[in-house]
């Protein structure tokens, strides 16, 4: 009985060997010569054969177990592995910063599409007047993807000054732990968020989540809003106005184009993105042509309740030709903590403060309201 | 330790198993010990043959140069720790010798 078990450990174990068949039969081979050797070892026949079959299987341990690391007992290290890869990294590598050199010699990098060209946004004027490029540190921690993702952009080029100057701003941000209580609060400030000052917008009340979360999506929602994001800042700068669903209207779509759609939960949110980001991809063909889901229009007085992103892209022989973005939000109330950015941007506190000193004509009676300051 | 019995002569798993517990008193179960001694194998460190003296065919492990060497560093590493050890435990025994708490039997 025992024999045969250690047969059938022997067979379990070389199915999963992922080793070649000589090499399964030699180590099956070394592991039955084990135990003969280990009967052979008693000075007169055991008492109880079976029982030195077991205590020999046991030692064995889980046959999948054992396979596992016979298996990579027999495969070089990684480093040995990985010294023959480099070699043919480098050759390929040597090529790549050929092309690259040749790409740049031929007009520099595209930036993802933003719809509208940053050159003719007059939304950084001010600020590279102000702020000498030079002086500024390199930010390519503070925009991570503008510079690097291309599959949303059309042929527009990042101006470097303009990163600069949204590193500039980021170093001037006011960050306010926030809650619902404190969402409400700035509502109140409404004259001034999302901005009454053309050129700047704060906190856009449906899309604070996204440009929180989404800033490479945010550039496909609202084309006209530049995102810069830092370690625990996201800042908008842009026109103050947009849309998602003007944003959603985009319909440059060509016949037969293929619907690629993807929605989940909000706190899964960052595996969301990379997710849709990946499938997203011009080169992905993964994605199944799926009608898009019901959008839900539920409003909500606080960002936070965002509960899910609905990405679609038209593709049509490989290449983008719309995007889609919607957003869906909870119903319930709960609030998660969050943090709110605000800009702290002198003249529009100004203006502001001006604004509220006015009494408005349906409120007789002007009430105190939170100020930028207060409120960090 | 593995390379340590192997650094007597050529053996095979199963003797492998049995000197070290012979020696140490410690037990390498069969499941560690083969993957072990593929993994040195694939090392380059010790190097097996299939002979067939028993009737059957067994296999024997040797000891390469790599594996020598290999070995002789450990023992080199282990002779300095136990060295430092000794350096550290010595005096301390010496003073508990010689100043035999009062109490003490």
């Amino acid at each position: 009985m025992s024999e045969r078990e250690f047969q059938t450990y022997l067979d379990a174990l070389c199915e999963r060997l992922h080793l070649s068949d000589a090499q399964r039969e030699a180590i099956a081979g070394e592991l039955r010569d084990h135990l003969d050797a280990r009967l052979q070892d008693l000075d007169h026949p055991a008492p109880d054969q079976d029982a030195i079959i077991r205590e020999v299987l046991a030692e064995f341990g889980d046959a999948t177990q054992l396979a596992g690391n016979l298996s990579r007992s027999q495969r070089p290290r990684f480093a040995k592995r990985l010294f023959p890869v480099s070699k043919r990294s480098v050759a390929l590598g040597t090529v790549a910063a050929a092309l690259l050199l040749f790409a740049v010699y031929r007009g520099g990098f595209y930036a993802p599409n933003l719809g509208v060209n940053q050159n003719e946004l007059d939304l950084w004027s001010n600020e590279s007047q102000l702020v000498d490029p030079s002086a500024l540190p390199l930010i390519s921690e503070a925009i991570p993807d503008l510079a690097r993702h291309t599959e949303y952009r059309d042929r527009v080029t990042m101006q470097p000054v303009n990163a600069e100057a949204a590193h500039h701003i980021l170093s001037e941000v006011v960050i306010v732990d926030a809650d619902a209580d404190t969402w409400t609060a700035l509502k109140q400030l409404g004259d001034i968020s999302p901005g009454d000052d053309p050129t700047i917008a704060v906190l856009p009340d449906e899309a604070w989540p996204l440009v929180r979360h989404l800033p490479r999506t945010t550039q496909i929602v609202a084309p006209n809003i530049m995102v810069a994001s830092g370690k625990n800042a996201t800042v908008l700068v842009g026109e103050r106005h947009f849309d998602l669903d003007a944003a959603d209207q985009v319909k440059t779509i060509h016949d037969e184009g293929v619907g690629i759609e993807i929605g989940m939960w909000w706190d899964n949110i960052d595996q969301t993105i990379e997710l849709a980001l990946s499938v997203h991809g011009p080169r992905s063909y993964r994605a199944q042509d799926r009608k898009p889901a019901p959008r839900r229009k539920t409003m909500t007085d606080f960002p936070a309740m965002i509960e899910s992103v609905t990405l679609r892209t038209k593709l049509k022989h490989g290449q983008i030709l719309a995007h889609r973005t919607s957003l869906s939000f909870s119903d319930s109330p709960a609030a998660h903590p969050h943090r709110i950015v605000l800009l702290r941007v002198t003249h529009v506190e100004r203006e502001t403060q001006q604004a509220l000193a006015e009494p408005r004509p349906h409120d007789p009676m002007p009430t105190p309201a939170p100020t930028l300051t207060a409120l960090r | 330790m593995v390379l340590a019995v192997l650094a007597d002569g050529k053996r095979y798993g199963y003797s492998i198993q049995k000197r070290v517990q012979v020696a140490s008193g410690q037990t390498i179960k069969a499941g560690s010990l083969y993957p072990l001694l593929h993994r040195l194998e694939t090392d380059g460190l010790i190097v097996a043959t299939w002979e067939q003296d028993t009737g059957r065919p067994r296999k024997w492990y040797t000891l390469t140069p790599a594996g020598e060497k290999r070995f002789r560093g450990a023992v080199a590493d282990w002779q300095a720790m136990f060295a430092r050890m000794q350096s550290l435990v010595l005096p301390a025994l010496r003073h508990v010798t010689n100043h035999p708490q009062p109490n003490s039997a």
